[in-house]
């Protein structure tokens, strides 16, 4: 008996790492697909061993995947691997879900084309007959909503990979330490504050610049937690060709930005309508400059609060002098989307007074319906769990039968005990 | 919408209260008394307001983040009935280095390329498969998750060194209880569990030991 007993632990033992290596083998054969076609392991390996980050190569070869509609009419080009079902809006507003991705391209079907509307607290305005308040009358608001002293005025910038350039002016796509893109987290910060709001950069450095980036920038966004900004934002660079993201905003070159959603999130709706909410402000102010938004396979510390927007201004083969000018751009948009700062430039299109300063967002259904959710999945989670433990309906009924039927006489005596008063 | 604002603000504290409730579960599997669970949970969450503490030029730790729990794998490799256990506990976390190493550095950063999860939980999916493979364990899992992340830290901080990095500001165990080396401990023992529950399940019920 006992020798059959080793034996068939030694089996198990010996099928369970032949799983585990599977397993790995699969993993690192499914990563190397997603990097290049028909690299083989012989140049894969050396760059292991010198610590390079393999994202070289792709930048090199120029391999960018294009989004395709139904009638095979490019969507968007961009530097990163799509996957079915990965959805994408376009600056048109048009929402895309990908059902098909065979090698570099991806097909996608439009869903619908949505209306965004203006955030709840403009449209109450407007049916209100309000127009832009006196600066006096607004801060009343603003206090009232808060109940406290007064909004924060205050926004955090940060960078998960600090190490990203771009290569027309900074000579090279990735520069070890604090690269170009610091210039442009700057340039947002100046813009910012040019507008009395406080920009809350930090520059901590997540190095080494790899995929462990997310891990150990959690840390950066829960510090800029603390100081309790009305909203984060971490400034990246994408991978694309220049005429991707290259456009000129009131004649100034420039560079469109993306909104970044992740879908790993239990906060990812929340997040996708506050992105579509400033896209709506941003639409408004400058037409052009948002390029749309992507829901990604990926959590980029979004979990931590639904107000960590990820954003990618312009691409490695724009200049950074357009992309600082693309995220002063949209400082106007941030502004006036928190503040209403734009409203004291006197212009006719721009919806009327401050828009999610006037009042937190009390009815916001993305948000309650998020809580909701969650609740929801932790009780299925727990339920699950319950079920799980507890087996077959016979011992359940072993378990809680006892209970459950003094519970079950409760209540009788207690229904008895109604209807007698009731008569 | 304000990170500040009424909803925002429920929104967040119900999911930190719901996946702090999934935690204190976790940790009472770690033969820990569901008391001292509690009391546990409660002293990372205060390591909230105590600050990193530095340990080099570039290393950092934190102490509701990552001591704690390091001080609960401590507790269970001490604790542990067989040598076997203790072994398949450290051999787990190796392999987790190994493997969040390769992906670290494999996986492209830009979001929506590579392989489809996010760094975060690659630690955590990574423990929780090998623990359970290697011998059904969920303390395995939880040291596996929790020792793999303090590792991979490790080398990064190491890499710094021996690439002439621009210093950062590695943490180990930064983000606090909602950090990546919790969140990998959690989600590994959650999935090792759920994992063998399943299996249970499908073999006709659950042994009543």
């Amino acid at each position: 008996m006992n020798k059959n007993k080793d034996l068939n632990k030694g089996i198990y033992k010996g099928i369970s790492f032949i799983i585990v290596v599977v397993c790995m083998l699969f993993i690192f054969l499914n990563i190397l697909e997603a990097k290049a076609h028909a690299e083989d392991l012989s140049e894969i390996m050396p760059k292991i061993l010198e610590f390079d980050e393999l994202t070289e190569e792709e930048i090199s070869k120029e391999k960018y995947y294009r989004i395709l509609d139904e009638d095979e009419e490019l969507i968007t080009t961009m530097g990163r691997r799509v996957y079915v079902d990965d959805e994408y809006i376009t600056s048109d507003n048009e929402y895309y879900r990908v059902y098909k991705v065979e090698e570099y391209t991806a097909y996608a079907r439009l869903i619908e084309k949505l209306e965004l509307a203006p955030p709840e607290n403009i449209r109450e305005r407007e049916t209100s007959g309000e127009n832009a308040p006196l600066p006096g009358a607004k801060e009343n608001d603003i206090m009232m909503a808060q109940g406290e002293d007064g909004v924060t005025r205050a926004i955090a910038i940060y960078h998960t990979h600090n190490a990203e350039s771009f290569v027309p002016t900074d000579g090279t796509h990735s520069i070890d330490g604090q690269g170009g893109i610091h210039e442009v987290g700057r340039a947002f910060q100046r813009a910012l504050e040019d507008k009395g709001i406080r920009a809350i950069f930090s520059e901590d450095l997540h190095t080494p610049h790899d995929a462990g980036a997310y891990r150990r920038s959690r840390q950066t966004v829960l510090e800029l937690l603390e100081q309790e900004p009305d909203a984060i934002f971490d400034i990246h660079r994408d991978s694309a060709p220049p005429g991707e993201y290259a456009t000129a905003i009131e004649g100034v070159p420039a560079t469109k930005i993306l909104m970044v959603v992740g879908r790993q999130n239990p906060n990812m709706e929340v997040t996708r309508q506050f992105a579509l909410d400033l896209k709506y402000i941003s639409d408004q102010i400058h037409p052009d400059l948002i390029k749309g938004v992507m829901m990604a396979q990926g959590n980029y510390n979004q979990d931590l609060t639904p107000l960590n927007l990820l954003l990618e201004v312009g691409g490695h083969t724009n200049t950074r002098e357009a992309a600082e000018h693309g995220i002063t751009f949209f400082s106007n948009s941030v502004g006036h989307y928190f503040y209403g700062t734009e409203a004291e430039n006197d212009i006719e299109e721009i919806p009327p007074g401050g828009t999610a300063a006037e009042r937190p967002l009390e009815e916001g259904h993305p948000i309650w319906l998020a809580i909701i959710r969650i609740i929801a999945l932790a009780a299925v989670a727990g339920a699950a769990f319950f079920l799980l433990n507890v087996g077959t309906y016979d011992n359940f009924k072993e378990k809680y039968g006892s209970g459950l039927s003094r519970y079950k006489e409760k209540l009788i005596t207690i229904w008895d005990r109604v209807k007698n008063r009731i008569r | 919408m304000f990170i500040t604002s009424t909803g925002i603000a429920v929104l967040t504290v119900v999911t930190a209260l719901i996946y702090l409730g999934f935690l204190h579960r976790v940790l009472d599997r770690m033969k820990l008394a569901k008391e001292s669970a509690l009391i546990i949970l409660l002293l990372m969450l205060a390591g909230f307001f105590v600050p990193p503490v530095r340990l080099g030029s570039v290393l950092w730790i934190s102490i509701g983040g990552a001591l704690i729990p390091l001080g609960i794998c401590v507790y269970l490799l001490v604790t542990a009935d067989t040598a076997q256990e203790k072994g398949r506990a450290i051999v787990t976390a190796l392999l987790v280095m190994i493997v969040v190493y390769l992906s670290d550095k494999l996986i492209s950063i830009r979001p929506g390329t590579g392989f489809n999860v996010d760094p975060l939980y690659i630690p955590a999916l990574t423990a929780g498969i090998i623990a359970y493979l290697m011998g059904r364990s969920r303390r395995s899992a939880f040291i596996g998750g929790v020792l793999g992340v303090i590792l991979i830290d490790l080398v990064s901080a190491s890499e710094i060194f021996l690439r002439n990095l621009s210093p950062s500001r590695i943490v180990i165990g930064g983000g606090g209880v909602f950090g990546s080396v919790v969140i990998a401990g959690m989600l590994a023992v959650l999935l090792a569990e759920v994992a063998g529950e399943v299996r249970e399940r499908l073999q006709g019920g659950p042994k009543h030991e």
